[in-house]
């Protein structure tokens, strides 16, 4: 899976050329050239070329990558390398000119678009991206197609009836030479350097050899091509875009190779329709693999986000719940214990029995006043722990328990307020419960910490039968374990006794 | 006896200060609200008794009252809690809410004595 700052140093490298390539201007010119010239020569070499047209044609892609990488001013370097590239013994000299202008026009318009989809969106990573991409492709593309076999029909270098199905073959071998080369450069220009444990070495190996096999067997023709499909699917979500546009590159070679093996080198006009089959092939075989490539990293950064998202609204809760109880213990409980001190001065001047009487059945209800905002202060988060711990704190719980309780284990070590916090008010909670309904005549608890988190199992030998129902005190015990990511669960057979248990995980902060 | 109030929520504060004034033979001789002023006063002014808030004792309220008992070992410590709860050590504890002239003089009366 492709991380995040990945994704910031693709969008970056649109704007930021690596630093030697701005150093000097002028060898940019010539690395660019050099390249577009040696891909072109490659392309008719292995045959995949012709001097009109191709199956996949390479400087393209090559071109349009540079500028995308490095800036559109490098455009010099691919108008020499076209020139340099031009087949003179074959087609018109003004011909060739019109075609390269074309071609010229066609990795600018490329990187132009491409760059500017870049400052949005990432390009190999978000399916917004993945489209724009497609778009500047098919856009550029669509230029030299037109203006390629025009200008060489205008020279006299083609026949102006053939022009259609040349620009046809024209537009889909260049796109082809685009769809390989952008998103291949664009992945492996970025800033983090690769690092393969072996393990993952391994199934990378073992990946492209699956794929070249395939490719190999389908490129003669004893199997379909598409069987390839399902392995690149695996390495788009298992490897990100670099496996992804590396894979769908190594599976293009060797079916290209094998259709120019087959059928002699490409001449458009010897053109079989085995090309246009490998084309599409090509096509279909890089968008998808964008497609998923896109749409996996999209899922993967929404999920890291919601999670991120999830851990702050849940950190944010637990603070707000402390400054409650903080605010409640500094307030109002503060003010009803000395409102009740005072009172307790006051009714010793109280002479007459019906002024005694009053006085004991106020300080009465401010008493069960504290107790309950005591309570309530308790359950919104306990100071009891961030002085005691969970340990001492649930050793204190116990001691004020009516109904005896055993505490058969607690932990040596508390883990993070938050996920004690949640525990202990499981135990309240629970011990609450069963002083109120289970008619129990013991409690258990049993407390433990491990690296996995902290486990609160509770126990009573009461009538049994507690129920989960909406808004029940039950149901919110299961929502603050759960908002924790942690589990829940409430076995209560009738005329058994509850056992409530609860697992928070550990948090890392 | 000379009391020293040490409590950091204001209004207790008044309110146990009106308590210790209430009771006979008692007189606060400082109020402070927090504990390293409290073990200054101790010090400076080595009052018969202090009346420390266990909220504001911190995490271990045992360690307060030693600190108590280092700046002045004659004077004794007792504690007042909003919300009572076991601690290590042998300074009484008291609900806040029960606070009168009564517990004081109780567990004034009730202190172990003191060696010299």
């Amino acid at each position: 899976m492709v991380e995040g700052p990945e994704r910031v140093a693709l969008r970056r490298s649109a704007a930021a050329a690596p630093a030697w390539l701005t150093r000097s201007r002028l060898w940019g010119w010539v690395l660019l050239a050099l390249l577009y010239y040696g891909s072109a020569r490659f392309g008719y070499a292995f045959g995949f070329s012709g001097p009109i047209a191709a199956i996949v044609w390479l400087p393209v892609g090559v071109g349009a990558a540079f500028l995308i990488i490095g800036g559109l001013s490098f455009w010099p370097g691919a108008l020499i390398g076209d020139l340099l590239a031009d087949q003179y013994t074959a087609i018109p000299v003004w011909g060739a000119i019109g075609q390269t202008i074309g071609n010229l026009l066609e990795v600018i318009v490329i990187a132009a678009v491409v760059r500017e989809v870049m400052r949005r969106w990432s390009p190999l990573e978000s399916l917004r991206g993945v489209a724009g991409m497609l778009a500047g492709i098919c856009a550029g593309t669509a230029v030299s197609a037109i203006v390629g076999p025009l200008s060489l029909a205008a020279s006299g270098g083609l026949s102006i009836g053939s022009v259609p199905h040349v620009s046809w073959t024209w537009w889909l071998g260049d796109t082809c030479g685009g769809l390989l080369v952008v998103p291949l450069a664009l992945a492996w220009s970025r800033q983090p350097r690769l690092r393969l444990t072996p393990r993952r070495a391994v199934e990378a190996f073992v990946a492209l050899a699956v794929i070249g096999g395939l490719s190999l067997i389908a490129a003669r023709g004893v199997t379909p091509a598409y069987l390839v499909f399902p392995i690149l699917a695996i390495v788009a979500i298992r490897f990100g875009a670099r496996g992804a546009t590396t894979a769908v590159f190594f599976s293009v070679a060797v079916v290209v190779w094998g259709e120019t093996d087959r059928h002699g080198h490409f001449a458009v006009n010897s053109f079989a329709p085995s090309v246009l089959k490998t084309q599409l092939f090509i096509v279909v075989l890089a968008i998808s693999s964008l497609v998923a490539t896109a749409l996996v990293t999209e899922r993967g950064a929404a999920l890291r986000e919601m999670r991120a998202f999830e851990e702050r609204a849940f950190t944010a809760a637990e603070a707000e719940r402390r400054r409650m109880e903080r605010d409640l213990h500094d307030g109002a409980q503060q003010r009803l214990l000395a409102l009740a001190i005072r009172l307790g001065l006051n009714a010793r001047e109280a002479t007459t029995p019906t002024l005694q009487r009053v006085f004991a059945e106020t300080q009465g209800q401010l008493h069960q006043a504290i107790d309950e905002l005591r309570d309530l202060s308790h359950g919104i988060h306990p100071s009891v722990l961030s002085e005691l711990g969970l340990a001492n704190a649930t050793r204190s719980l116990a001691g004020r328990s009516p109904i005896p309780v055993i505490l058969v284990e607690l932990p040596t070590q508390s883990g993070d307020p938050d996920s004690q916090a949640a525990a202990y008010y499981i135990l309240t909670e629970t011990l609450a419960n069963a002083q109120k309904h289970s008619g129990a005549s013991s409690i258990r608890v049993r407390v433990s910490a491990d690296g996995a988190g902290l486990h609160v199992v509770v126990e009573d030998n009461g009538v049994g039968g507690a129920t989960e129902t909406a808004g029940s005190g039950i149901m919110g015990m299961r929502q603050r374990v759960e908002t924790f990511g942690g589990s829940f669960a409430l076995e209560s057979p009738a005329g058994v006794g509850t056992r409530v248990t609860a697992v928070i995980p550990a948090r890392v902060s | 006896m000379q009391v020293l109030v040490a409590d950091d929520s204001p209004v207790f504060l008044e309110a146990a200060v009106a308590v210790v004034e209430a009771s006979p033979g008692f007189e606060v001789a400082a109020t402070c609200r927090s504990l390293a002023r409290a073990v200054e006063i101790a010090g400076e002014a080595r009052p018969d008794l202090v009346l420390l808030d266990e909220t504001m004792a911190g995490a271990s309220p045992g360690d307060a009252a030693g600190q108590i008992a280092a700046a002045s070992p004659q004077t004794f410590v007792i504690f007042v809690s909003a919300d009572p709860r076991p601690f290590e050590g042998t300074a009484p504890l008291v609900d806040k809410r029960t606070l009168s002239p009564t517990t004081l003089t109780d567990l004034w009366r009730e202190r172990p004595s003191v060696q010299p």
